[in-house]
């Protein structure tokens, strides 16, 4: 599994299609068939953090794409939970990134491979 | 020696201070504090103390509670701050000290002269909010501490999601 991660609007997925010869049917927010998974931070707030993390056990060692946001990088929100979804998908992409093949941050449509 | 940890919340930032901090003790066979910043309020802030003192138990640091000014009476130790984010919170917010920048580059800085020092700061600069005025100062004090403070260090770190990002020097 590839895990791309960065800012709001940084161009992850336009990252992925550039350079993963991705098809547009290919990309959806949800785990299905779809080869890759945009907007992980919305499905853990939907879902919740362990049904995430239980989807993302059987993804490693596969030749899927996971795209999440980095929600982390503010001052700490006055409502606990808003703290909470931060910490959670914090959880959530600690574990991924240690388990991903490659993790890859997108900066300004850049991408740096982190590991 | 400064070492600067960074990161958003939940970037495994602590986590990544700490294996740097035990390596620099285990190194030199010196002595390991751990500096706690945090003032608890709730049970909230209480459960956010239980989980990182589990994280470092067994790891063999001596808890300071520093939620004020530092202690700087300590020689020959590697001193884990954790973090630089609350401790400026708690000098502005809280003791109303007049300048607090100066005054925690101050600690650090005369810390990290007999010690090795590791800090672990707070990225808080990229959600694009407006804040009233004393959060705005506060995060401008922030970035600037944050900015000294990686001149100071020979090691800079940023956390992503447990992925240590080497903005200077070299990882132990």
């Amino acid at each position: 599994m590839i895990l791309v991660i960065g800012g709001r609007s940084q161009g992850k997925t336009q990252y992925v299609r550039e350079n993963f010869g991705v098809k547009e049917d290919e990309i959806a927010c949800g785990f299905g068939k779809n080869r890759v998974i945009v907007h992980l931070e919305k499905l853990i707030r939907e879902q919740g953090a362990e049904r995430v993390i239980k989807s993302l056990d059987e993804l490693y060692g596969t030749d899927r794409i996971v795209c999440c946001d980095e929600v982390g990088m503010g001052i700490v929100p006055a409502d606990a939970g808003d703290r909470a979804y931060r910490d959670e998908v914090g959880r959530v992409l600690c574990r991924a990134a240690q388990k991903a093949e490659r993790v890859i941050r997108v900066f300004a449509g850049i991408g740096q491979n982190i590991k | 020696m400064i070492c600067l940890f960074s990161g958003g919340s939940g970037s495994g930032k602590s986590e990544l201070a700490e294996r740097c901090a035990v390596r620099l003790a285990q190194k030199k066979g010196a002595p390991l504090y751990y500096f706690a910043t945090m003032r608890v309020w709730d049970e909230e802030g209480e459960r956010r103390v239980q989980k990182h003192r589990t994280q470092r138990e067994g790891r063999g640091f001596v808890t300071v509670e520093s939620p004020s000014r530092l202690r700087t009476d300590i020689k020959g130790s590697v001193v884990l701050l954790e973090c630089l984010s609350n401790r400026l919170a708690n000098a502005l917010f809280g003791d109303g000290e007049k300048n607090p920048v100066s005054l925690i580059e101050g600690e650090i800085l005369s810390l990290s002269r007999e010690n090795d020092v590791v800090v672990v700061t707070n990225e808080v600069f990229s959600d694009g909010q407006e804040y009233e005025k004393e959060t705005a100062e506060y995060i401008r004090m922030l970035g600037r501490l944050n900015c000294l403070l990686a001149q100071a260090a020979q090691l800079v770190v940023e956390s992503v999601y447990g992925i240590p990002v080497v903005h200077k020097g070299e990882l132990l």
